[in-house]
């Protein structure tokens, strides 16, 4: 069959580097492409010249839609050839109806209600996506946004549909969704390019697999059985053979770190987020928190390290209960203050929401844990006039960007700049620099690549043999099961099962979390 | 190794200043350029200048104060209440000085009882702080007319004034200057030990040599360096220490620049944010009893658009409104700026009306320019 989509010979320079060299990719109609690289790969400049961002005569190469070369000047020529991207961060427009989502190119300067609302209505029952055209877009979930994004491409029936990194932010019962909307869509005849770091979609939706690497084609394949494909696939994309992607576990572990009873928190509505947990992590330990969306993991740190007190960003929402013993000595910290005055350290879930500041530089970014601490020296006490020893502050975060192998051109560089992988570094060091004994990792290698999430599963266990306790909450099972030594599964904010993590398996923790 | 300390944009403002300041030189055939103007002027800005250093603060970590123009006026009227009503300003002797100091005490406090009362809304009870700001700009003008009883209070005591109007000695400037320029100088020759000095480092070393001669050129050869200048200097080099060099600087940038990163790993936002409104009311305070002193009464209907004049400033430094990115002395600069331009209009003998349309498009302009360069320069991923 003559594919809808040919790219082929795509070569992208920018001013110093070659972003894309000499790229091919195709899509038949019907057929579900993944394409999969680290980051840096190229996958992003590959879809912008695809979209229409990067205009023709910007790059060398032809794009042919279904055997016809063109040429987009803008992202308008993209959409008239039938090509739509359902982007991983959704611009819409909370106050605004689906019904005009759909028309938002179109809409008429005088907006006919009745009318709209009528096609709207008829055109979404025949797509059967279950929304509704008069809700408010901002009342929607961000899975509910998402069809939306779809829904619009359908609407102006686009015959290519891009997915970049669709998953990233839906719950489970979303995914699930989704993966039936992409199936009715290749079952239409739609071409579908799907990016994703995430191998369980690869093997569940793709007929076929292209990986890119450093600008180039590294290697393409048809879905085949996953043990045998999967090695291959991450040779392609890192570039090396890869034996095992987890380091051995950390053999000696210790003594009591944190012992956690009852703990429980509590939305202002009344409604539980956490209900009576209670664990105990000791030295060198790394525990795992498993369940699926909403179970309660991120809730979890957030209580354990006094995220949600009413002085905090998020006010008198919630309220926690229950008590922790730290080292034996009874404690549960009221603020983040306290969390890291008794070596506590918490990477959160979203790096560029709650991990970093993006306008500042990596060294500001890596000290500003440890200076309120007044640990690592790099001020002294805790007053708000002391001095920053700029000196000290240079020196420990050079010696965390060299450990932890960080990619960058210098440390006053602005961290927004960094790729995923290495701000998940930086936001490693700022931790690391506050000399915790207490370790909280939440989804620590979303959204980064396979190069460095090994070298993240390597620095835990290394962390973990210094001594450190570490609780590590994801919802990748292989990467708990492969990194930790117990893992707690959560459902509905309470444990449903404690699990021994060499022995267990995907189907017992998938048991617990959702019976 | 990136040198921290040299920013070209910085350079180019001074240097887009001085230039203005030549051009105006020239256009009123030396009359902008005398001892006696430069003085004057440096006093102009004096009040502007304590404002927006606090300015600088509330807008870097997110917020915006509305209400300082208003609470000049009030303290100023509580000054003027205190030295004519209760009579602090006809003491005798020694303590006629006692009462001009429990006067501008007495101001500063209202501006912090203002500065309180907006933080405590503000970050207790989580309401925008333009509206809080709002609110107290209208609520403390009608508290300034009604203390006042809607009038001028005058005349207020000499004493009381030296605030306002007083002169460090020509000499004793001249030292001043000299010691703190030479100190400058050699601060900025340690910091930038070990680094590899570029060009633009030298020049902006130059350009506060520059500077520091003007300035004690035009101190020396006028009646010396007035008091309010010096009060503005200290808090100015009080801000830029702060926002650089210690802890608590780094937090505000820390939470004007993500608010939610800057908790977890910390940084105790609401203490900050509150301890900021306070001080910029306490610095309105000050501002008022400088603005009284200096115009011998105080006016219930004083400082209108101040906080405008403020954030003007701020902005034409270079701070972000958005929060987490700017500079004190950016904002000096933008209040020596606009100082500039008020002062040169006048000697041009263009009406009160027509200033007020060009300085509202020079603003633009610079901030315009300045957006648009900014543009030029890499984004983020």
């Amino acid at each position: 069959m003559k594919p809808a989509l040919e790219l082929a010979g795509i070569t992208k320079d920018f001013p110093g580097t070659r972003a894309l060299d000499g790229v091919n990719l195709s899509v038949r109609p019907g057929e579900v492409v993944a394409l999969l690289g680290e980051n840096g790969a190229g996958k992003s400049t590959l879809m912008k010249i695809l979209s229409g961002v990067w205009p023709g005569g910007s790059f060398e190469g032809h794009i042919r839609v279904d055997g016809e070369v063109v040429s987009f000047a803008d992202t308008r020529d993209a959409h008239a050839a039938g090509i739509a991207m359902i982007h991983q961060e959704l611009s819409v427009f909370p106050e605004l109806s689906v019904a005009e989502h759909l028309e938002l190119d179109q809409l008429p300067n005088w907006v006919d209600w009745t009318g709209l609302l009528a096609r709207m209505e008829a055109f979404l029952s025949k797509i059967d996506f279950g929304l509704r055209a008069d809700a408010r877009v901002g009342d929607l979930s961000i899975g509910g946004r998402q069809l939306v994004e779809i829904a619009r491409a359908l609407y102006r029936n686009a015959k290519i549909l891009v997915f970049d990194e669709p998953t990233s932010a839906l719950t489970d019962p979303e995914v699930v969704k989704l993966d039936s909307v992409i199936e009715k869509l290749r079952a239409e005849g739609r071409a579908i390019i799907y990016i994703t770091h995430r191998m369980d979609e690869v093997f569940r939706l793709a007929d076929r697999i292209v990986v890119l690497r450093d600008g180039k084609n590294a290697g393409e394949c048809a879905r085949g059985p996953r043990e045998k494909v999967e090695p291959e696939i991450i040779r392609w994309m890192v570039g090396r053979s890869i034996e095992d992607i987890y380091p051995p576990r950390n053999k000696t572990v210790g003594d009591e770190l944190l012992r956690v009873e009852k703990l429980s928190l509590t939305h202002r509505t009344g409604k539980f987020r956490v209900r009576d947990l209670s664990f105990s992590l000791r030295a060198g330990e790394v525990l795992g928190l498993a369940g699926l969306l909403g179970a309660g993991r991120s809730e979890t740190f957030e209580s354990l390290f006094g995220a949600l007190h009413p002085t905090g960003p998020k006010g008198r929402e919630f309220s926690v209960e229950g008590s922790a013993w730290i080292k034996g000595r009874r404690r549960l910290p009221e603020t983040p203050r306290d969390a890291i005055d008794v070596r506590m350290a918490y990477v959160s879930e979203d790096r560029k929401g709650t991990g970093l500041v993006l306008g500042e530089s990596i060294r500001s970014n890596m000290a500003l844990a440890a200076l309120g601490s007044g640990r690592a020296g790099i001020a002294s006490g805790t007053s708000m006039f002391r001095f920053v020893d700029g000196n000290r502050e240079l020196d420990r975060s050079q010696h965390w960007a060299r450990e932890l192998k960080l990619k960058a051109a210098h440390l006053d560089q602005s961290v927004g700049e960094l790729s995923g992988g290495n701000q998940q570094k930086v936001v490693l060091a700022k931790w690391l620099l506050t000399e915790p004994e207490i370790l909280f990792l939440d989804e620590p290698t979303r959204g980064i690549d396979v190069g460095a999430k090994m070298e993240i599963y390597h620095w835990i266990q290394r962390l973990a043999s210094q001594g450190m306790g570490i609780v590590v909450a994801s919802s990748e099972m292989p990467e708990l099961l492969g990194i930790c030594h117990r893992i707690i599964v959560l459902r509905e904010g309470s444990a449903s099962a404690e699990l021994d993590a060499e022995h267990a398996t995907q189907e017992d923790i998938m048991k617990a979390a959702s019976l | 190794m990136k040198n921290r300390l040299v920013d070209g944009r910085f350079v180019r403002s001074v240097l887009a200043l001085l230039a203005v300041m030549v051009i105006l030189a020239f256009l009123t055939d030396g009359t902008f350029n005398s001892e006696r103007n430069l003085t004057n002027l440096s006093r102009q800005v004096a009040i502007n200048g304590i404002l927006a250093i606090g300015m600088t603060f509330v807008i870097l970590i997110g917020g915006i104060d509305l209400s300082v123009g208003s609470v000049v006026a009030l303290s100023g009227v509580v000054a003027g209440v205190l030295q004519v009503n209760y009579g602090l300003g006809t003491l005798e002797g020694s303590a006629l000085w006692v009462g001009a100091f429990v006067t501008i005490g007495a101001s500063i406090f209202t501006g912090l009882a203002c500065g309180i009362f907006n933080g405590w809304l503000i970050t207790r009870h989580r309401i925008a702080p333009f509206i809080i700001t709002l609110g107290m700009m209208v609520i403390a003008r009608g508290l300034a007319l009604i203390v006042a009883k809607g009038a001028a209070i005058a005349p207020l005591s000499d004493a009381f004034n030296s605030v306002g109007q007083a002169y460090v000695p020509p000499l004793y400037s001249l030292i001043l200057i000299a010691v703190a320029g030479l100190g400058g100088i050699a601060l900025r020759l340690k910091a930038t030990a070990g680094t590899r000095r570029e060009p633009l480092d030298w020049l902006m070393t130059g350009i506060f040599v520059v500077l520091t001669l003007l300035a004690g050129w035009a101190f020396y050869g006028y009646r010396g360096l007035p008091l309010p200048v010096l009060i503005f200097a200290i808090f100015g080099v009080i801000g830029i220490v702060i926002l650089q060099k210690t802890r608590l600087g780094r937090f505000v940038l820390a939470i004007g620049g993500n608010p939610d990163a800057a908790w977890l790993a910390g940084v105790p936002i609401r203490k900050i944010s509150f301890g900021i409104y306070a001080a910029i009311g306490a610095l309105a305070g000050l501002s008022g009893a400088i603005l009284a002193a200096r115009l011998n009464g105080a006016l219930p209907t004083s400082g209108e658009l101040f906080e405008l004049d403020a954030i003007a400033a701020v902005v034409i430094g270079g701070t972000s409104l958005r929060g987490g990115i700017g500079t004190v002395r950016g904002s000096i600069l933008g209040a020596f700026f606009i100082g500039t331009l008020n002062n040169g209009m006048s000697l041009l003998d263009i009406t009160e009306f027509y200033q007020k349309v060009i300085k509202g498009l020079i603003i633009i302009l610079a901030v315009w320019f300045d957006t648009r360069e900014k543009s030029f320069t890499p984004a983020k991923k």
